[in-house]
């Protein structure tokens, strides 16, 4: 039944013939004083290195020769290069900030083996010699213009990246708590500390000292740590600066056991209370308080019944 | 090797007549009087080696006088020792506000309740390194001190309160004051501080048909020579208004004083507990004097089971024993004093021991664990526990007591270094105020100063 509905008879395609392609075919050359783009000449690549088939690295290591050429043209011209060695020497440090390889494939749309980064890291950090040889001897304009290079090279994050290892700054809420972390062995602390008292004022002169009321997990001090040598050890930031009862203390602490507990606590103390107090820092340093304790339990190793135990020798 | 006996009873009997001496250590000697104490012996010390003889008899054994014992005061030559002339006490001042903040002394004198009744162990351990058995007022006690002026008044139906508060915050000296404030003011006064020794099977007991109940005699009787040496002339002065039944023996005759009643009891200790019952019942009838009955360590007593076994080796509940009978009943107001009171503190000290579900019902306190309907609650013990009422002990002390708690031990010199402020606002910083750890785990204990 079906090879009779194919061949259904219709008035249209009475006078038609059947081709293999659909459309109507017209001749190119035709169609070249109508539509310009549908010519079929061979298209000229934008550069040369389209036929490396790395374009971009290429393109990229051209530009940053060149720079490097002129740059070197520049600088000798106005008699700033070579430098003798106490000049190279009195320039200020370099701390070259480049992207990963990772981050330059997305740059430049590429993927860049070991080989080819490190060459292109080293004609940047060429390039940023003379950028600092610029600056220092005071050609601003020059070091602008390899600065805008070099700009695209950079990381993002250079700002952060470069204050990496530093000691941020405590932070401090409206209400004026600092927020500070100590850790010591598994446990790790989270401290929020605030003046205890108001600026004295005459009305209370009489009134008796400010004490410190110290919560951890919401838990006074006497409950949560019986042993008074983990009072003793919480306190003792407060001890040695002589700032017994001027701060109370809120600590949220997890992990480890009561020594563990006390000395992250105490650590979180000293360090929020370099950010209340500035000044008393250096007292706590020397007291060895800001420093996280390193100390953690040593691994057990093999053939040795606990980390340094050994086991009993046997005659036989 | 000096050690205690555990099933023996180490209670502390009052010595009657005038005390031995007055020197600073010697109060130690004359109120603790250890009784039935079995004393290892110490190795028998031979000669060794060339010196060694083996048929030689062995040497006098080395005597062991035990742990407390205090040198007497003459062989003290050490300037440590020396009289701490420094140390400025007030004698037990009234209990006013004018009062709070002072250090106060307890005093030794004849009706002085801590000769005569003995102390709670951890009273007792403080007092062991004081030179003067002292304490500060606090707020606490100036107002427990007019509650009790009110009560001198009035039925003590109406006055059965119990210290309450968290652990070290201060009930048992705060009853103490309170019983020498009591005693010093003309009350009777009847003080037991140390009631888990009717419930832990540290005395002898055996069953009394007739009241159906368990006699605990020497407790009895110990109670009966302490009441006796404590009130002894205002015991003296009252009479029996009628003759009094006794079981198998003759009626006590109307008009014998009240002491003389007593010393019918002390005579014969099995009728010690009839006597007891009888004595506190006359003294609840008169209204001459206030009553004061004061028992620490009272939730001892609201076990559900004691320590004692019966017959069938099955535990005795406390209300069949008669020491704590007699003390439940005027607890939960069933026996009254016309004038007097009732009061009882809590201690956590012993956790054989621990606060039960119905007392902690009955004064009505938070409950420390998940609890239900359905959790049962002994119908006697909700019975004893109605009625009374809590006192609770401020937490913190303030910082004015706190100095001069301070000040105190200050004074007692048991400081190794200088004494600062930086030491007190550091402990008392750690001790988030709290008594026990102030003082105990934070002035006595501290590692650094």
């Amino acid at each position: 039944m079906n090879h009779l509905l194919r061949f259904r008879p219709s008035v249209f395609t009475a006078c038609r013939r059947s081709f293999a392609t659909q459309q109507n075919f017209v001749p190119p050359k035709s169609l070249e004083a109508i539509d310009p783009s549908s010519s079929h000449e061979l298209a000229k690549p934008v550069t040369p290195t389209f036929y490396t088939g790395r374009s971009s690295y290429y393109e990229s290591m051209g530009a940053l020769e060149r720079a490097v050429q002129h740059s070197r043209q520049m600088l000798t011209t106005l008699n700033i290069f070579p430098l003798p060695p106490f000049a190279l020497e009195a320039l200020p440090p370099l701390i070259p900030v480049w992207k990963s390889k990772e981050k330059l494939n997305s740059a430049l749309d590429t993927k860049l083996s070991a080989t080819r980064y490190r060459r292109m890291l080293a004609l940047l950090n060429e390039l940023n010699h003379f950028r600092r040889i610029a600056k220092s001897a005071g050609h601003d304009d020059v070091g602008s213009v390899i600065q805008d290079i070099l700009d695209f090279f950079e990381r993002d994050d250079k700002e952060e990246h470069l204050k990496r290892g530093r000691k941020k700054p405590v932070k401090f809420d409206e209400y004026g708590r600092s927020y500070t972390l100590g850790r010591r062995k598994e446990s790790s602390a989270r401290v929020w500390m605030i003046a205890s008292h108001n600026p004295p004022n005459d009305a209370q002169r009489n009134s008796p000292p400010p004490t410190s009321q110290i919560l951890i997990n919401n838990v006074p001090l006497n409950k949560y740590f019986p042993l008074p040598g983990d009072r003793e050890r919480i306190l003792a930031p407060f001890k040695v600066t002589g700032t017994v009862g001027a701060y109370n203390v809120f600590t949220l602490v997890r992990g480890g056991g009561s020594t563990g507990q006390s000395g992250a606590i105490a650590h979180g103390i000293a360090t929020g209370l370099a950010g209340h107090a500035p000044d008393l820092e250096s007292i706590l340093r020397r007291a060895k308080l800001t420093r996280r304790d390193p100390r953690m339990v040593e691994r057990k190793k093999t053939n040795r019944a606990k980390a340094r135990k050994g086991y009993g020798w046997v005659k036989r | 090797m000096f050690c205690l006996a555990k099933r023996k009873s180490n209670f502390i009997l009052s010595i009657p007549g005038p005390l031995q001496g007055t020197s600073c250590n010697s109060f130690s000697s004359s109120v603790v009087a250890h009784k039935h104490v079995s004393i290892h012996r110490g190795k028998r010390k031979k000669g060794k080696g060339k010196n060694a003889d083996p048929n030689s008899a062995p040497g006098p054994l080395p005597k062991t006088p035990g742990a407390f014992k205090p040198l007497p005061s003459s062989q003290l030559t050490n300037p440590l020792f020396e009289d701490k002339s420094d140390i400025i006490f007030r004698e037990f001042p009234p209990l006013e506000r004018s009062a709070m903040g002072q250090v106060a002394q307890f005093p030794d004198t004849k009706w002085s309740p801590m000769i005569n009744f003995g102390l709670p162990r951890n009273i007792l351990v403080d007092f062991r390194l004081m030179a003067k058995p002292c304490s500060v007022v606090r707020e606490d006690t100036v107002t427990l001190a007019r509650e009790m002026d009110r009560a001198a008044e009035e039925s003590s139906a109406k006055h059965r309160s119990v210290l309450t508060g968290s652990a070290g915050c201060g009930k048992s000296y705060l009853m103490l004051q309170t019983v020498t404030h009591c005693a010093k003011s003309g009350w009777v006064v009847l003080y037991i501080p140390r009631a888990q020794n009717f419930v832990n099977s540290t005395t002898s007991y055996f069953y009394d048909p007739r009241t159906q109940t368990y006699f605990q005699p020497i407790a009895a009787f110990q109670n009966l020579q302490r009441l006796l040496n404590a009130n002894f002339d205002t015991l003296t002065s009252l009479r029996l208004q009628k003759s009094v039944e006794l079981d198998k023996r003759n009626p006590l005759p109307e008009g014998i004083s009240f002491a003389e009643v007593i010393e019918i009891g002390l005579k014969d200790a099995t009728l010690a507990p009839n006597i007891l019952s009888i004595v506190l019942e006359e003294l609840g009838k008169q209204e001459q004097y206030p009553v004061l009955f004061a028992v620490d360590d009272f939730q001892a007593l609201y076990c559900d089971k004691t320590i004692y076994r019966d017959a069938e080796f099955s535990h005795i509940r406390p209300w069949h024993m008669s020491m704590p009978r007699l003390i439940m009943d005027y607890a939960s107001g069933k026996k009254t004093f016309a004038r007097g009171a009732f009061l009882g503190a809590l201690s956590c000290q012993n956790t054989q021991f621990p606060l039960e579900l119905e007392l902690r019902e009955g004064l009505q306190l938070p409950h420390d664990r998940p609890t239900s309907p359905y959790v049962r609650r002994h119908p006697a013990l909700v019975e004893y526990a109605h009625g009374l009422k809590s006192i609770p002990i401020s937490e913190k002390l303030s910082q004015a007591e706190a100095t001069a708690i301070f000040e105190m031990w200050m004074a007692e010199k048991v400081f190794h270094s200088k004494p600062t402020d930086t030491l007190f606002l550091s402990k008392y910083s750690e001790s988030c105020g709290n008594a026990r750890d102030f003082v105990r785990g934070g002035l006595l204990a501290g590692l650094t100063l």
